[in-house]
């Protein structure tokens, strides 16, 4: 293709304009003009894109009565995207796109899928022996060189793909919101760009990757600095363009309350309901029910939702040895302080063997004093799971008779008392139990493969 | 489907038998073991509920001996006071209970023996991990309490049905026992008490009730010299 010329010309030829092995003769006057585009935060040119209008005549080769041969194969050439783009010897060198077969030093890749040819007008003369023709294409370069490559090998204990990154662009708006309750809730939403085109060839139709190949760029850029001791990931989504090139994100993160959650659970929601005893009217017999429901990570053991209830409910039973019943004991001196003395945890490992090693700690309480026996006793136990689609959700309930005073209720319940949220060296437990799944993924990574994406031309692959 | 396998992205087999986020790793070691629900290790919190009276029955001794009808008429005393069947029965406004006598008797009052009193202690009880303990009366009116076995005393106390709380059991116990005095009763104490409530007839009433205490929570960072001399902290 590369001889195929718009027609013989006796003018001298300046410079060189083809495109996609079409060379325009010295017929063709052009006009290059570009526009700066910005990238969504207005603070930089991601990009340059330049129209190259070209308006001249195609003329009747040697030896033939029309140029119907001539047309054909320009509009085949012209109005293919992403050929290469040769705009030299005019004092504006614009050379886009691989050049015989690669891409060679001094030209630049169009970054995003261009070259773009955008007008093909015809007007014919001289009966079919020639014609007026205009033309534009568009191109996306770069004016200012890329910076040095990020990547990344491996983070933690998840794999990522290594695959360097140049980015077209990179920024994000945030969002910050107080309930009326007065917890805070975050929302960032993004834009990840990168450049993307034919390669090697015009006719490659495959991708050598895709923006969700960078959405690593997203954690290590942002999702980092999530401090889920305080806050947990409550939505996050990431939305790669059909074209590939783009990928908007965006997650919201919520104040986490009171009480953390239990190691592994990505949810877990409850309630712990203490009242008066039915039988036996007064304030001296009470029934406490704990009740939770519990959505444990789909790869770790099931059983964590029971271990978790275990413990709490182990936990704030014992808190009733602080109850009293004898009337001596309702001395205010001898008011007992349920303190939490359960020591910190080792630092989490393993789901299975942090729960044994924290119900071994619980085997008896430390907060319990040898002396004061326990004031309760179960009367009531049930679990709900959830099925087929519900099977995320199992929940625990557990009823228990307590017997102290009015005046020791609040302690002998164990009100507002919870398990260890941080291990021996300090940090929150559930935030280290979980971060792997709270960043640019879960347990599933959900990569976008590119080697399943083509571009579909008509008659193409 | 342009999604990779997950177990691709990890660099296992699609069909390797460990699949990236449904397979897990458990050791199924048995945790539990050696694992207590607490349950009331504490006697005196093990009544589940305890509900016992002591009725006393008197014979005053007084005898009445009734005179002959000293009203001539066919009427009778009835403690009706209209027709069931009557048509203006909704819009009455009648005095209830007719307890107005036609007749005009009085009877003669005789003392015949000194008063008598019974007493029947009768209730029931419920109980986790412990037995019941029948209970009775030693005195009643500040004299010696005597069985009266004109009424049979009946008691037992055994397993609630379905009483098993994982292997605590759960009693239950019914008394019904009759006493007497051989000696006038000399004062008002009538034995009192619910250990399920954990209190007696003759606890003397606070002049308010004790407000619940709280506890700092455990975010809370303590403030040592808020310590309340004599408090027992837990070592």
């Amino acid at each position: 293709m590369a001889n195929f010329t718009t027609g013989p010309a006796t003018l001298p030829d300046v410079g060189t304009l083809s495109y996609n092995g079409c060379v325009f003769s010295p017929l063709f006057a052009t006009e290059m003009s570009g526009k700066p585009i910005q990238d969504n935060a207005n603070r930089t040119i991601k990009l340059m894109e330049y129209s190259v209008s070209v308006d001249g005549y195609v003329t009747l080769p040697a030896g033939a009565t029309s140029i119907n041969s001539t047309m054909d194969s320009l509009r085949r050439l012209l109005t293919a995207r992403g050929g290469s783009l040769t705009y030299q010897g005019r004092g504006f060198d614009l050379v886009v796109g691989p050049v015989a077969g690669g891409l060679i030093a001094g030209t630049a890749r169009d970054l995003a899928w261009g070259p773009v040819p955008e007008l093909l007008e015809f007007q014919p003369l001289g009966g079919g022996r020639s014609a007026k023709v205009k033309w534009r294409v568009k191109t996306h370069i770069a004016e200012i060189a890329g910076g040095k490559p990020r990547s990344r090998k491996s983070r933690g204990n998840k794999l990522v793909p290594v695959k360097d990154g140049l980015l077209l662009q990179f920024n994000y708006e945030t969002l910050v919101g107080y309930g009326e309750d007065g917890y805070s809730s975050l929302e960032i939403r993004g834009t990840l760009e990168i450049p993307l085109a034919r390669n090697p060839l015009q006719t490659t139709r495959t991708l050598p990757h895709t923006a969700d190949d960078f959405r690593w760029q997203v954690e290590d850029r942002i999702m980092d600095g999530i401090d889920l001791a305080r806050f947990r990931v409550a939505k996050r989504n990431f939305s790669v363009s059909r074209d590939k090139r783009v990928l908007e994100w965006d997650f919201s993160m919520e104040e986490r309350p009171y009480m953390d959650m239990p190691p592994e659970c990505t949810i877990a929601r409850g309630t712990y309901s203490v009242r008066p005893a039915k039988v036996g009217m007064g304030l001296c017999l009470w029934l406490c029910t704990l009740r939770a429901t519990y959505t444990v990570r789909a790869d770790s053991p099931r059983r964590v939702a029971w271990l978790a209830f275990l413990t709490m409910l182990k936990f704030r039973m014992d808190a009733s040895w602080s109850g009293f019943i004898k009337k001596d004991e309702q001395n205010p001196r001898r008011r007992f302080f349920v303190r939490n003395l359960i020591p910190p945890p080792d630092p989490f490992t393993a789901p299975v063997t942090f729960w044994a090693a924290l119900l071994r700690s619980m085997r008896k309480n430390p907060s319990t004093p040898e002396s004061e026996p326990v004031k309760a006793w179960l009367i009531d136990f049930s679990f709900d799971e959830g099925m087929y689609l519900d099977s995320k959700t199992v929940t625990f309930s557990a009823t228990w008779r307590l017997t102290t005073m009015f005046s020791h209720i609040l302690l002998a319940s164990g009100l507002w008392t919870k398990l260890p949220d941080t291990d021996r060296d300090g940090n929150n437990i559930w935030a280290t139990s979980v971060r792997s799944v709270s960043g640019m993924q879960s347990w599933l990574p959900n990569r976008l493969d590119p080697k399943l994406d083509v571009i579909v031309d008509f008659g193409g692959q | 489907m342009p999604f990779l396998h997950s177990n691709v992205v990890y660099g296992l087999p699609a069909n390797d038998p460990a699949q990236v986020g449904k397979t897990n790793n458990d050791s199924d070691s048995i945790i539990e073991q050696a694992i207590g629900i607490p349950w009331s290790s504490n006697r005196e919190a093990s009544w589940v509920y305890f509900d016992c009276a002591v009725g006393v029955m008197l014979d005053s001794g007084i005898v009445v001996h009734n005179r002959l009808p000293q009203y001539k008429s066919s009427a009778f005393d009835t403690l009706a006071s209209v027709a069931l069947d009557d048509p203006k029965f909704d819009a009455l406004a009648g005095p209830g209970v007719n307890v107005a006598c036609r007749d005009q008797y009085t009877d003669i009052i005789q003392r015949m023996g000194h008063a008598r009193y019974w007493f029947r202690l009768w209730g029931q009880a419920l109980r986790v991990g412990y037995k019941i303990p029948i209970p009775g009366i030693k005195t009643i009116g500040g004299v010696p309490a005597i069985p009266y076995d004109k009424n049979p005393q009946w008691a037992y106390c055994g397993i609630a049905p379905g009483g098993n709380y994982s292997g605590v059991i759960l009693w239950r116990a019914q008394w019904s026992l009759w006493y007497t005095t051989a000696v006038p009763p000399k004062n008002q104490t009538i034995p009192e008490a619910d250990p399920s409530a954990h209190i007696t007839g003759t606890s003397e009433l606070p002049k308010e009730m004790q407000a619940p205490y709280s506890r700092a929570d455990d975010n809370a960072k303590r403030t040592p010299t808020f310590d309340v001399p004599g408090i027992v902290v837990p070592k």
